[in-house]
């Protein structure tokens, strides 16, 4: 017996894309109901073939490289963000471990420094009576300190095995004429950057702040204002 | 014309708010006569050299001295003075600010190695109002710790002036007195002012403390 409604035929055995070519072909197409219009081996083939054309598609290069690719750029992602609060959360560790080897590192120096004997240089002299006697220097380089509002000054003495043989705590004073023949003087601490004890020889720094120019006009100012004067007084 | 008396000092000086030196003084000679006053006219010629004061020492260092150029120097006054009644000294507490940190730092490395004197602990507070100034001297400062870890305590505190002395980490570092400590001031005079008052909190005799001249 033949039939032309489709709807008689079994839909289990009809994928959809069949359905829709006999949907469009209805009117031609002649279907038995004691046959199914595709018989079970050939519904299988059609899974099957979808199934390898699905395979096909995750065997393909193009499917395996955008895979890595996307996996790649996850763990780039995923690493970038959590490193932070990893790092964050590794910081006590490698503070500790930063603290120890520092540690350990000191020690050994304090044990070295031991064995380093400087050779004594020769104290330099001041020519002059007693105390008030001068000596002469020359600037060898100025550094800025860091990002610090401080410069290091760093002269060198007249010879380079002298030194300057001062006290604990006993300032430099350094004395020059600035372009107009004033003096400038004034006593600093000597400044050393080195960790060893030993004086250095034939040079020595002082550090100074920040030359601001606003202090000159400041001074200026002053000077206007009749501060800074000359005057005249009697102290008993 | 002037009128002075015998004994009495005549001095000729520079003076402002901020700085006031000598340019020239003389002392007058005691006359014994008890009854009778001379007057006598002094004809004094002053040849007066123009010191700048303290500070602009920087600027002509900064700007007028190149490198090669010469500068006179000579050793200047000795600054580190005790005058307190306990001896030995056996704990050194160190206050200072700023560029006050250079002296310490000499004297540090000075007094810790064993056997160099009878300091057994050194306490360093250094405050500066702007954290970048820690560069002038925090990796000596760091490595001497290491060094004696045990003997020194290093406190660095970012701290304006004026509010040291309601700091709680000042008031954390600076240890109380004992008989044997010797704190050290150094810094400028406003910090010095700050600094002397925190110690006498502590219970720091006057004689204790001594100032570094900035």
């Amino acid at each position: 017996m033949l039939l032309a409604h489709p709807l008689s035929i079994p839909f289990h055995c009809i994928p959809y894309h069949v359905f829709s070519i006999l949907s469009q072909a209805h009117a031609d197409l002649a279907v038995r109901l004691d046959q199914p219009i595709l018989s079970p081996s050939q519904c299988n083939s059609a899974t099957n073939y979808m199934i390898k054309s699905i395979l096909a598609v995750l065997v393909s290069d193009v499917f395996k490289t955008a895979c890595v690719a996307f996996l790649i750029a996850f763990f780039i992602t995923f690493a970038s963000k959590s490193s932070k609060q990893l790092l964050k959360a590794l910081q006590p560790i490698r503070n500790a471990i930063t603290h120890f080897t520092r540690l350990i590192k000191g020690k050994f120096t304090r044990f070295t420094d031991r064995f380093d004997q400087e050779a004594e240089g020769l104290p330099m002299g001041f020519e002059g009576e007693g105390e008030d006697g001068w000596g002469v220097c020359t600037l060898a380089s100025v550094h800025k300190l860091g990002r610090s509002q401080y410069t290091e000054y760093e002269f060198k003495l007249p010879r380079q095995d002298h030194v300057l043989q001062l006290a604990l705590g006993q300032q430099l004073t350094l004395c020059c004429l600035d372009s107009a023949d004033n003096v400038a003087k004034k006593n600093y601490y000597v400044y050393s950057k080195d960790s060893k004890k030993g004086k250095r020889k034939g040079q020595f720094s002082i550090v100074a702040r920040k030359y601001v120019p606003e202090d000159k006009v400041e001074m200026k100012k002053r000077r206007a204002r009749g501060e800074g004067k000359i005057v005249s007084f009697v102290r008993k | 014309m002037w009128t002075v008396d015998c004994g009495s000092e005549l001095a000729l000086a520079f003076d402002s708010d901020e700085w006031s030196y000598p340019v020239w003084s003389i002392s007058l000679p005691i006359i014994e006569f008890n009854t009778l006053h001379y007057w006598f006219t002094m004809k004094l010629n002053f040849v007066c050299t123009h010191f700048l004061p303290a500070f602009a020492q920087e600027q002509v260092l900064a700007t007028e001295l190149d490198i090669g150029d010469e500068i006179a120097l000579q050793p200047g006054p000795r600054t580190l003075d005790y005058k307190g009644e306990y001896l030995p000294v056996t704990d050194m507490v160190y206050f200072a600010a700023g560029d006050g940190i250079v002296p310490v730092m000499e004297q540090v490395k000075s007094v810790l190695p064993p056997g160099s004197s009878s300091v057994k602990g050194v306490s360093v507070i250094w405050a500066n109002s702007d954290d970048k100034d820690f560069d002038i001297a925090l990796s000596t400062l760091e490595d001497e710790y290491f060094k004696y870890s045990t003997k020194l305590a290093v406190s660095c505190v970012v701290e304006r002036v004026s509010r040291l002395k309601k700091n709680a980490e000042v008031d954390e570092a600076v240890p109380d007195f004992n008989p044997g400590t010797m704190a050290v001031v150094s810094g400028p005079k406003t910090f010095a002012i700050e600094a002397i008052a925190v110690l006498l909190n502590k219970g720091y005799p006057e004689n204790c403390i001594c100032v570094l001249p900035a």
